[in-house]
């Protein structure tokens, strides 16, 4: 694996596979921002193997995979050599796809030794509702660099490593210093918070969270309407959420929010450190 | 070719009316997954392989910038 030392490289990269015309598919979706993280923190590699670059994000215990390749079937040729060198190392895949075209790459990822660990829908809401009535609530407020530690804590106690991309510390101090985290406060405590990004007219709601000791107590509806409130000029409010989470699917459908039909069907590789 | 390209960006996103906007990313109605997805759709609509160098989020950020890009990548007018 060859360390990319400054986003340039990646164009470069990307500029090797559209140079052969022979196609173009990837699920290397990370923003500029995000990838310079990576890249400052010496966690992202690559490597090519035939037609395709494999992108490797160091995330401790496991590697995030991403490509660049021609067409599916070369891709497939060169997961099977990838995989064919290694049995120690777990590598997470997120394949973002309509749900139309997902069973051909989930195919591929399954006939090369991974499995399905889970699916995630996104769901949205196209409202425009500048004049939101809002109950401000004394509890929340907008975390600074200190708290914001507390909550990269609370993402990695909480939630799923492999599955929800967690962000590394370097990002939480951008969200921290943008407002772009609030927290619900129990005597000091975070008992909930909420991530969020704004972009023009699009609201991404990233993490939602409320610590299972303070649930039913609508800590929860108060973080939500928080997060409307700061997003009442967008005209569309985004999240994913795990397919199967039947309840979660319906309480936001009562807060107005639709699936789309846009998936990540997250993979992992079979190998002997997660078997065991 | 612009009406083209109109037609490909409201088949990726029909939420949104594409014609009054100035800067497609910075308004928030089109995000990394959907500049790939435009990058697919646009090479084979005009038969090309869009330069790896300039899929950046700024070269697909509003109609004219992605005529030139087009042109730029051997489409004619």
């Amino acid at each position: 694996m060859i360390p990319i030392l400054v986003y340039n490289e990646v164009s470069e990269l990307k500029q090797k596979i559209t140079a052969l015309k022979r196609g173009f598919t990837t699920n290397f979706f990370l923003d500029i921002q995000k990838t310079n993280l990576l890249i400052l923190n010496k966690t992202l590699f690559y490597r090519e193997i035939n037609d395709t670059l494999f992108f490797f994000k160091d995330s401790g215990d496991f590697i995030n995979l991403y490509y660049i390749t021609t067409t599916n079937e070369n891709l497939k040729q060169s997961l099977q050599v990838l995989q064919s060198e290694n049995n120690k190392t777990i590598y997470i895949i997120d394949l973002v796809e309509k749900k139309n075209n997902i069973d051909s790459l989930r195919k591929i990822f399954l006939d090369s030794g991974f499995y399905q660990y889970t699916v995630l829908v996104r769901m949205n809401r196209m409202v425009y509702n500048p004049d939101f009535e809002f109950q401000r609530n004394k509890n929340i407020k907008f975390a600074n660099q200190e708290k914001g530690v507390e909550v990269y804590n609370l993402l990695q106690n909480y939630f799923d490593t492999f599955a929800e991309q967690l962000p590394i510390i370097e990002e939480i101090e951008l969200l921290v210093a943008k407002n772009n985290i609030f927290i619900y406060l129990e005597e000091d405590k975070i008992v909930g918070f909420i991530i969020f990004e704004l972009i023009g007219i699009t609201s991404y709601l990233r993490y939602w969270f409320v610590h299972p000791d303070y649930r039913n107590k609508k800590i929860g509806s108060a973080l939500l309407n928080t997060f409307f409130e700061l997003s009442k000029n967008t005209k569309r409010q985004l999240f994913w959420v795990i397919e199967s989470n039947e309840n979660a699917i319906k309480r936001y459908e009562h807060f107005g929010f639709a699936k789309e039909d846009l998936l990540d069907c997250v993979m992992i590789n079979k190998n002997k450190v997660y078997e065991e | 070719m612009k009406n083209k390209v109109l037609n490909i960006l409201k088949e990726i996103r029909p939420e949104f009316d594409f014609s009054e906007s100035t800067n497609f990313i910075e308004e928030g109605m089109l995000d990394s997954f959907d500049v790939v997805s435009l990058v697919t759709s646009l090479d084979e609509e005009f038969g090309i392989s869009i330069d790896g160098m300039d899929i950046l989020p700024e070269n697909f950020s509003s109609i004219d910038k992605i005529v030139y890009l087009l042109e730029k990548n051997g489409v004619s007018k």
